[in-house]
């Protein structure tokens, strides 16, 4: 009884495992010729060029802030110095509780302003809105506390232009990044969203709000996470746009149509996953009302943004994001295998249940199988040795290819010796973190299914890193 | 560790290359400079260049060919002259982003000479090709480029209409007869009318106020008439006026945005009133539009009378007050 039952969790396990890795390669190999096509097309059709033409749209910035203090005058100067001819910063400060109001009124000479709502999306109440006398493009929304999701609904509620960009207040985008996004809205009219790829800024170095210097982090686990950013933006969203399955639009950078979003009905405040909600209802009110469109990624856009140095803070962002997949997932099961919906519902939705969602209770399940398999005798020792090995050489192959993905197209690592510590931090990174990172998102699936939550407050440190002799951080 | 391996070698031939070509550049230069000022003859230039090389001085001189005008750059276009056909070839590629970046170089460095390429060019499978030789085209300037661009709009069918309409004024001022010769030509798709429509308004063609009120009165499509009314609000006189404000009583909310915004910029005292009615519209947008074409004009004291009322039109009123007119 109890080696059948083994026997079909061992098998299970396995399957799961075939298909998580096949369709992982799969993506990357798609990757592969999506990003030297991309690459091609941005040789031929230069971005400055094109919006050097003229006829890109006005863009609003929404920069929603929670105890930001710290990093906050320095984020909105980045953003007013962004190259893009017309574009407007709206801060949106979620009742802070540190300075960051206070800090902002000082530093940009904020003044009480009149500004009515243009659509009628709801959100905690608005005590005040301001707006700057030295930079008249940046305006400050001050709102009560109701989450990241409530924050940008209010700023959503006051965006004038045809589209809006959803960024954290902690990101930098580069200075091109505005310019490099909109090209997807003036090459393809349907586009109601895009995304651009994240990377982490820890170990750059930054000068006025600006990266100006590309290196990888000494903290092990930092540069764990610039291995998955790299392997899950130019592998996995790179070939799901491809597919035209783009699930997930980052909320640290993504720009919108205003007016698809207003008609979806602005962001979700009751789940942790609003970005990724906000991509998946928009897939589906448009197929369920007719409506032509496109969500699309770009691996050129660029925002930096700062990741958790400790256990303590990974563990609970990760925690947030599986939960935050959970509860998306779960709403919108109703496109589920549902052919009305597409690639989304048939391909990109299915995979993300399965695979991404329960994929960590199958990953726990495999091992406690397989451990107890082991532990009764029932598997032999080269049978073991020989699986173990080949889990740890494909998960190190997949990080390894998404380095090179990265070599071949956009080389921000400019130090040989960051290519080999990446290639090390891969090998590292398929013993122990992944079976952490499972635990995590174990935990995070149990969250949903409770329903706990938060904004996830970061410890952050700032980008005020005054460059050291050999480049790194200070 | 292929995979590795594979990641380390293209790092390696990368850095290598990437050294390589920026030596033979840094010596291109100065030799490319002492052309170009007329010290050394063009010829000389491409005389010591290897085979291998000539793809990469290509690129380089297309570079070059951006930053430079006048004699220095007939000059160059004359360096460029020998290199044409191995250009012209890219043409038949079979990758579209090799044909795109052959159809960009010989936008750049033989303008001349190769117009029937670039125009054969807009008829290329991809649409990639045929969007970077339209602009080429657009570059090189002319009326007979802004009618073929024109003709060739529907190539383009799924670029944003403002950007194709900023392609298009990037002509220039010559581009403004044959714009409105199709503007008036009811056989073209509402769309292409409503791109040279907003072509027009970019180039401020004071003359195109009349196309602008026959293709009002020549369609239903709301996008056109939004795009002509556009265009009045730039160029149109007050002779326009009674043709705009059919518009602001229009079923769309776009067409009436777009009468309320021309109300405002041609119209005087006499506008007044219906744009203080706008104000009541029941999009945002329109009355938002309205205020701020009041603000801007002589309906500033209706405006602050509003803004004294209460009730959202107050806010509106008090906002375009503060923010300054349209």
């Amino acid at each position: 009884m109890l080696a059948t039952l083994l026997d079909r969790l061992n098998t299970l396990a396995l399957g799961y495992f075939v298909l998580l890795n096949g369709l992982y390669f799969l993506t990357t190999l798609v990757a592969l010729v999506a990003l030297r096509r991309y690459t091609g097309r941005l040789r031929a059709l230069d971005t400055g060029d094109v919006l050097h033409l003229g006829g890109a749209p006005p863009v609003t910035l929404l920069a929603p802030a929670y105890n930001e203090e710290a990093t906050c005058v320095q984020s909105v100067r980045s953003l007013l110095a962004l190259e893009y001819a017309d574009h407007e910063v709206l801060v949106i400060n979620d009742g802070s509780r540190d300075g960051t109001l206070a800090t902002l009124i000082a530093a940009y000479d904020l003044v009480p302003a009149t500004r009515g709502p243009t659509a009628d999306i709801p959100s905690r109440p608005v005590r005040q809105l301001y707006r700057s006398r030295s930079h008249p493009a940046l305006w400050v929304l001050d709102k009560e506390n109701g989450g990241k999701a409530d924050a940008l609904n209010a700023g959503l509620a006051h965006v004038r232009t045809p589209l809006f960009c959803a960024i954290d207040a902690d990101s930098l985008l580069e200075r091109d990044a505005l310019s490099r996004i909109v090209r997807l809205f003036l090459e393809d009219d349907r586009t109601v969203a895009a995304g651009g790829i994240i990377r982490i800024i820890n170990g750059c170095t930054v000068r006025a709000g600006m990266v100006t210097g590309v290196g990888l982090p000494d903290n092990l686990l930092a540069r764990i996470q610039v291995v998955e950013y790299l392997r899950s933006f130019l592998s996995g969203r790179v070939g799901w746009d491809a597919l035209d399955g783009t699930l997930i639009i980052s909320g640290a950078f993504g720009m919108f149509k205003r007016s698809a979003v207003v008609a979806a009905g602005g962001y979700d405040p009751t789940t942790v996953g609003e970005d990724m909600e906000l991509v998946v209802r928009l897939h589906r009110h448009c197929r369920e009302q007719g409506i032509p469109y496109r969500i699309a990624f770009a691996p050129d856009p660029v925002a930096w943004t700062e990741c958790p140095e400790s256990l303590r803070i990974l563990g609970r962002q990760r925690v947030r994001w599986q939960r935050g997949l959970a509860e998306v997932l779960w709403r919108h099961r109703r496109m589920l295998g549902h052919p009305r919906y597409g690639i989304i519902g048939m391909v990109a939705m299915p995979y993300y249940f399965f695979l991404e969602m329960l994929g960590p209770v199958i990953e726990a399940v495999g091992f406690l199988a397989f451990a107890l398999t082991v532990a009764l005798g029932r598997a032999s020792g080269a049978y073991v040795v020989a699986f173990l090995l080949l889990a740890f050489a494909l998960g190190t192959a997949l990080s390894v290819a998404a380095i090179g993905l990265e070599e071949l197209t956009f080389r921000r690592y400019p130090r040989t010796s960051d290519l080999g510590k990446l290639m090390l931090t891969s090998v590292v990174e398929a013993v122990g973190y992944h079976q952490l990172s499972t635990w995590w998102r174990l935990r995070g699936l149990w969250a949903a299914l409770r329903q706990r939550g938060g904004w996830g407050e970061m410890t952050r440190k700032g980008f005020a890193t005054a460059p050291t002799a050999d480049g790194g951080p200070g | 560790m292929a995979a590795a391996l594979a990641t380390v070698l293209v790092r390696v031939r990368h850095a290598r290359t990437a050294a390589r070509w920026a030596a033979v550049e840094e010596a291109w230069e100065p030799r490319l400079l002492a052309v170009l000022t007329g010290d050394v003859p063009a010829a000389t230039l491409l005389e010591a260049l290897t085979p291998a090389e000539r793809p990469y001085f290509v690129d380089f001189l297309g570079r070059f060919a951006r930053r430079v005008t006048g004699p220095e750059r007939d000059r160059l276009l004359e360096v460029a002259r020998p290199l044409l056909p191995e250009i012209r070839a890219g043409l038949r590629a079979p990758l579209p982003s090799r044909r795109a970046r052959s159809a960009d170089l010989l936008g750049v460095l033989g303008p001349a000479g190769e117009l029937a390429d670039l125009r054969a060019a807009l008829e290329d499978s991809s649409p990639l090709v045929a969007m970077v030789a339209a602009r080429a085209l657009a570059r090189l300037g002319g009326e007979d480029h802004a009618r073929l661009l024109v003709a060739h709009l529907h190539r383009f069918a799924p670029w944003r209409p403002s950007h194709l309409a900023a392609m298009l004024a990037a002509v220039g001022p010559e581009a403004a007869r044959p714009l409105r010769v199709a503007l008036e030509d009811l056989s073209l798709p509402s769309r292409a009318r409503a791109v040279v429509a907003d072509a027009l308004a970019l180039l401020n063609d004071a003359e195109s106020g009349d196309a602008a009120v026959t293709a009002l009165r020549t369609t239903d499509d709301p996008e056109l008439r939004a795009a002509a009314l556009r265009l009045l609000a730039r160029v149109g006189h007050a002779e326009h006026l009674p043709a705009v404000r059919e518009m602001a009583a229009a079923p769309e909310e776009a067409v009436r945005l777009a009468a309320v915004r021309a109300l405002g910029a041609l119209g005087a005292g006499p506008e007044v009133p219906l744009l203080a009615a706008a104000l009541r519209d029941p999009s945002r947008w329109v009355a938002e539009q309205a205020a701020r074409a009041l603000a801007a004009g002589p309906g500033r004291t209706a405006l602050l009378a509003a803004a004294g009322r209460g009730g959202p039109v107050a806010l509106l009123a008090r906002e375009a007050l503060l923010e300054g007119g349209a």
